[in-house]
């Protein structure tokens, strides 16, 4: 609830289905990984969401806690929230992975995701909001570099 | 039915802009304020404020403001709902929210059927509650669609 951009979320809010709903519920103690091949790309406001597959033998990378995070949250808790992260229970299969709205998105410099394409996340989950099987981005792993789903864009 | 309005390119251009969605969500909620308070002021009178405003000339005023803005408020909702329409129709919010804008309608309606402006009686008093009420929940039900 920290977040500037729930600010901006409020803002973009009469929203659709399962994709629109309070931050509240996303547990935000609890990092989780999740990695897999984008199935559907919904890039469009309200805000931007993927569907993922995630096989089956999923592992938290060896690297994940010395991965260098975008600097706006290096000085906060960036280091924190990926030593945290663990995988959420029963990974494997498909899960809806939401991003921010098309304005933060193009601020950050996130393009589009691609069909086919295999992309990491660390976010949050909400295992009580629809099927639980949610995930609200908080660093994106993709074409070697790290975004960060928070209010500074990347400069 | 839905599904081709969603499909169609006037949703595809609102979903994928990157400012028509915000855009379109500021002009939706400032015409709702802008209704909301010229019905307030309106009813505020009705319940014998002001006395120095004579409340045909108000009702004038006020109720014309609230009907523009309402129809700004229908416009940019509409171009909103058309965006993601099949997950909107599907919604219990936005269904709640459009059934107490009919009851609101209807309130509104009837009010001025009976001449209420004129009559200031304690049914129009009661409409007048009624409708603060009804537009209030309206917008509370709006809010809830990016909530629930």
């Amino acid at each position: 609830m920290k977040r500037r951009t729930l600010l901006l979320a409020a803002a973009a809010a009469p929203a659709a289905a399962l994709a629109h709903h309070g931050w509240s519920s996303f547990d935000q103690d609890k990092p989780v990984y999740l990695a897999g091949r984008v199935k559907t790309v919904r890039w469009a406001n309200p805000h931007a969401e993927v569907v993922i597959v995630v096989d089956a033998a999923l592992t938290l990378p060896a690297d994940l806690t010395r991965r260098s995070v975008p600097a706006q949250s290096q000085s906060v808790d960036g280091a924190a929230v990926l030593a945290k992260t663990r995988l959420p229970e029963q990974a494997a299969g498909e899960w809806t992975v939401e991003f921010a709205p098309l304005f933060r998105m193009q601020a950050w410099g996130v393009r589009e995701a691609k069909v086919g394409e295999r992309i990491e996340v660390v976010g949050y989950i909400a295992p009580r909001l629809g099927d639980g099987r949610l995930l609200r981005v908080e660093y994106l792993f993709a074409d070697g570099k790290a975004y960060g789903l928070r209010s500074s864009p990347v400069s | 039915m839905f599904a081709p309005l969603e499909a169609s390119a006037l949703a595809e251009a609102i979903r994928r802009s990157v400012w028509a969605y915000p855009a379109l969500e500021s002009i939706h909620i400032a015409s709702f304020g802008v209704m909301l308070g010229s019905v307030l002021v309106f009813e505020l009178r009705l319940f014998g404020l002001a006395h120095a405003i004579q409340a045909v000339s108000l009702a004038r005023l006020a109720l014309g403001t609230s009907l523009a803005a309402f129809a700004c408020a229908a416009a940019s909702g509409l171009l909103l709902f058309v965006s993601a329409a099949t997950e909107y129709a599907a919604h219990p919010a936005f269904r709640v929210k459009l059934v107490l804008i009919l009851i609101a309608g209807a309130n509104a309606i009837v009010f001025h059927a009976r001449g209420g402006v004129r009559l200031q009686d304690g049914v129009a008093k009661l409409q007048a509650a009624a409708s603060i009420l009804l537009w209030l929940s309206v917008l509370a039900a709006g809010r809830l669609i990016a909530y629930l």
